[in-house]
């Protein structure tokens, strides 16, 4: 078999927000888990199982934040999320009577109904309810190379206290270490966020490598020999790998990209807006409409008179772009392949919400163009940035730029004026947190007080709300949970420097708040980051 | 959901801490962010000290680079002691650090210093000077570097703060700190190497040390290592911080 002359790093970056209620029974964000569970992680662990009975070739990277994977594992939202299914299932068989004398309509009903219905199965059955030990298992069959992420999300290049970076960064490798058994060798900047500095924290915890958009490689100092088609050390001894600009744009782009053809399904277009309200009711999460996951329009065109949707012209659709995404890639590898020499590598990270949630055929896609790479071609392979540096151990030593890949690609999503005023608390509790950290007590109940404060300082930092705030949709609900966080931070901090915590208070936070239950607040402390400092010195 | 439908209104945040601070944040190539806190003790000792002066404004500075050669941008004059705003920042890839002054008719005042920034390069670079490494000989250089740092720590220690032999008589309780840190590395014999743009002396077998006390806040220290040909060069950055609460 003829070698293949590159790599194509496919990369799905697994993210949502700490979204957890108790204390109410229906929570509108958090469908945000349960439409993602339905819509992206089911389908893509369906597929990849597929890939793996048909011993296909398939080597994919894979971030799964510790938010995400922690709500993936909590029993109440299991639960919940095992609710949620029944209902949709309940209202998917109202949905087959409703529709029996519509047939364009009541092959979508079925195809939502046997959707449902094999995704309970799938998740309550065949995974337990727990889908991070299900991707674990595609980590250890060889599919995938998970990589770690920040313990919640926080945007590093904001953070000027170096304690907040560290704790960031260590909490994320413990939690990653405890649930798949093994030192991560990637990590998954949030947002790609890289501020000089973040890589040493970086080679602290054994992180080999990251990934950057493309002009946090292609502005290094000094250049980049290979432009973003091979990786660069940082001084530090971390790989950054650059995202690749043409494969994100066939992908992302909202006008040329593949998710907005027509024969795809319209995402908006949801029956929880089109029938009778009492109707939907029951399956709606607030009390005003929303969306219920059924939803039976293609995108259409630019208009608002919709057309049902297709599925087999959508599959077909998808199978065409998979192609085309393949040839795109094998045109770029030959023409690479003139300048390099060495393999060239192609990083593509996505959003892995987009598949399955944003774009409802993007696991389809994924499947057809894993398949064609594998018996359609012999120019790409498949590989992970992990592989590709064992393979080429020598690289260029360049320091990278600051670099996100939001908007314009620095911090301004982040830092804008209707999210800037978070900046100062997160700095306040950062600070107030790394001199908490320098405490030690045998009294369990001052040890609880002072991990529930770090608990609450790292989900105050999540990048998430300030991202809410600039996209302007839900701003009210990311403006509460940060003054939530702060306040309880304050709180619990008032009470730990006067001696007297309130074991009720505590427990109720505790209760609410719960992620990393194994926490240590002394991750926050400043001996830690002395030790780094002795490091760089 | 917004917060009424939380059933709870949004908890209040503090408008003020006591605790004196200033922050820079970079938003982009040319703009940064910045808060600050003044307490009122720190303005009223402040005036005191310019002799009484309540016509004395406060000015947040711009400063470029770092140590000696370090050189004004500009100054902006502020009203609140509490406050936010954005400031620009001509130079890309360049690192900047804010102070807070109080600026009288006979003399100013520094009230708050800002952590350091660097803003992104903002282009690709015109530097084509190439060096290979894999990542286990960069850790390699880093676990040396840790190896000599721990060596190196106990005698410093040692020299600096001798064991006293008896119990010392009861006084007042006084702690005095500073720090050094000593940069140290090795080059090619023959080449010539500079830190922060000084060349400095260099054995024969390459090896070259330096100490600098170190002051509070981040230092960058610049190496550069120039061959006796001057055809090659080779850059290493280090940035050192230190805090002191």
């Amino acid at each position: 078999m003829t070698e293949a002359k590159g790599i194509l790093a496919i990369i799905l970056h697994a993210h949502l927000p700490y979204v957890r209620h108790p204390e109410r029974e229906r929570t509108l964000e958090e469908l945000w888990l349960f439409e993602a569970i339905t819509e992206t992680y089911l389908p893509l662990l369906a597929m990849f199982d597929r890939i793996v009975q048909d011993q296909v070739p398939c080597r994919i990277t894979m971030s799964i934040t510790p938010t995400l994977g922690s709500m993936l594992q909590d029993p109440l939202l299991v639960e919940r999320y095992v609710g949620h299914l029944n209902r949709l299932i309940e209202l998917a068989e109202k949905e087959l009577e409703r529709t029996r004398f519509q047939p364009q309509f009541y092959a979508l009903a079925q195809m939502y109904h046997e959707m449902f219905v094999r995704g309970r199965e799938a998740f309550v059955g065949k995974h337990g309810g727990n889908l991070v030990a299900a991707f674990a298992r595609l980590q250890d069959q060889g599919v995938l190379e998970i990589i770690a992420s920040g313990a919640t999300h926080g945007y590093l290049p904001l953070m000027d206290r170096p304690e907040a970076v560290e704790a960031q960064i260590s909490v994320g490798v413990n939690w990653y270490r405890e649930q798949f058994h093994r030192d991560p060798e990637g990590f998954w900047l949030p947002e790609c966020g890289y501020a000089p500095g973040v890589d040493l924290v970086l080679r602290k915890h054994g992180i080999k490598y990251t990934i950057l958009d493309t002009h946090g490689v292609m502005h290094s100092r000094p250049k980049p020999r290979y432009a973003m088609f091979a990786p660069i050390l940082s001084p530090a001894g971390v790989a950054f790998f650059g995202r690749d600009l043409e494969s994100s744009k066939q992908v992302w782009s909202s006008t040329e990209g593949y998710p907005g053809d027509y024969n795809y399904r319209d995402f908006y277009r949801d029956i929880g807006y089109d029938l009778d309200y009492d109707y939907v009711r029951p399956y709606l999460y607030s009390d005003h409409r929303g969306h219920t996951g059924i939803k039976y329009y293609k995108i259409t065109g630019r208009t608002d008179d919709k057309q049902p949707y297709c599925r087999e012209a959508a599959l077909e659709t998808a199978a065409v772009h998979a192609g085309n995404f393949m040839f795109n890639r094998e045109k770029q590898v030959e023409y690479l392949c003139l300048h390099m020499d060495r393999e060239p590598i192609i990083t593509a990270p996505y959003d892995a919400e987009l598949f399955g949630h944003w774009w409802f055929e993007g696991p389809q896609w994924l499947e057809y163009l894993i398949r064609k790479i594998a018996f359609d071609q012999r120019t790409i392979k498949l590989g992970t940035p992990g592989e590709y540096l064992k393979r080429y151990p020598v690289n260029q030593v360049a320091q990278p730029s600051m670099s996100s890949w939001g908007y314009n690609g620095y911090n301004e999503v982040w830092l804008d004026d209707c999210n800037a005023w978070i900046y100062r608390h997160l700095s306040m509790i950062a600070r107030a947190m790394a001199e908490l950290a320098n405490a030690e007590t045998g009294d369990d109940l001052l040890y609880r007080a002072l991990n529930q404060a770090a608990r609450e300082v790292l989900l105050a930092q999540s990048s998430d709300w300030a991202f809410i705030m600039k996209a302007g949709t839900m701003t009210e609900y990311a403006v509460m949970r940060t003054h939530q966080h702060v306040e309880r931070f304050w709180q619990l901090e008032r009470q730990i420097r006067s001696g007297r915590v309130d074991a009720q208070y505590l427990a109720d936070l505790e209760s609410k708040d719960n992620i990393f239950p194994n926490l240590d607040y002394r991750v926050f402390r400043l001996g830690t980051v002395a030790e780094i400092l002795a490091q760089i010195s | 959901m917004n917060a009424h439908e939380h059933g709870s209104a949004k908890p209040p945040l503090p408008e003020r801490y006591g605790t004196p601070h200033l922050v820079c944040l970079v938003k982009n190539i040319h703009w940064a962010y910045v808060f600050w806190e003044l307490t009122e003790d720190q303005l009223r000792q402040a005036v005191s000290a310019l002799g009484g002066d309540h016509a004395a404004r406060k000015a947040l500075r711009v400063w470029k680079g770092q140590g000696p050669e370090r050189q004004i941008v500009c100054d902006v004059t502020v009203e609140s002691p509490v406050g936010a705003q954005y400031l620009y920042l001509p130079d890309p890839g360049s690192c900047y650090q804010i102070e807070m002054l109080l600026i009288g008719a006979n003399g100013t005042i520094t009230l708050l210093s800002s952590n350091f920034v660097v803003t992104p390069f903002g282009g690709v670079s015109e530097e084509e000077d190439e060096q290979w490494a894999t990542i286990e000989q960069l850790y390699q250089q880093y676990e040396a570097s840790v190896r000599r740092t721990y060596l190196a720590s106990p005698q410093r220690w040692h020299i600096s703060s001798p064991m006293p032999q008896q119990p010392l008589p009861a006084q007042d309780l006084n702690l005095t700190l500073d720090t050094e840190v000593i940069i140290y590395g090795r080059a090619t014999p023959g080449a010539a190497v500079y830190i922060q743009g000084e060349p400095v002396a260099v054995k024969q077998d390459g090896s070259f040390t330096l100490r600098y006390s170190l002051r509070e806040g981040c230092s960058i220290f610049p190496i550069k290592a120039v061959s006796r040909d001057g055809s090659q060069v080779r850059s290493v950055v280090t940035l050192v911080t230190k805090e002191t609460y």
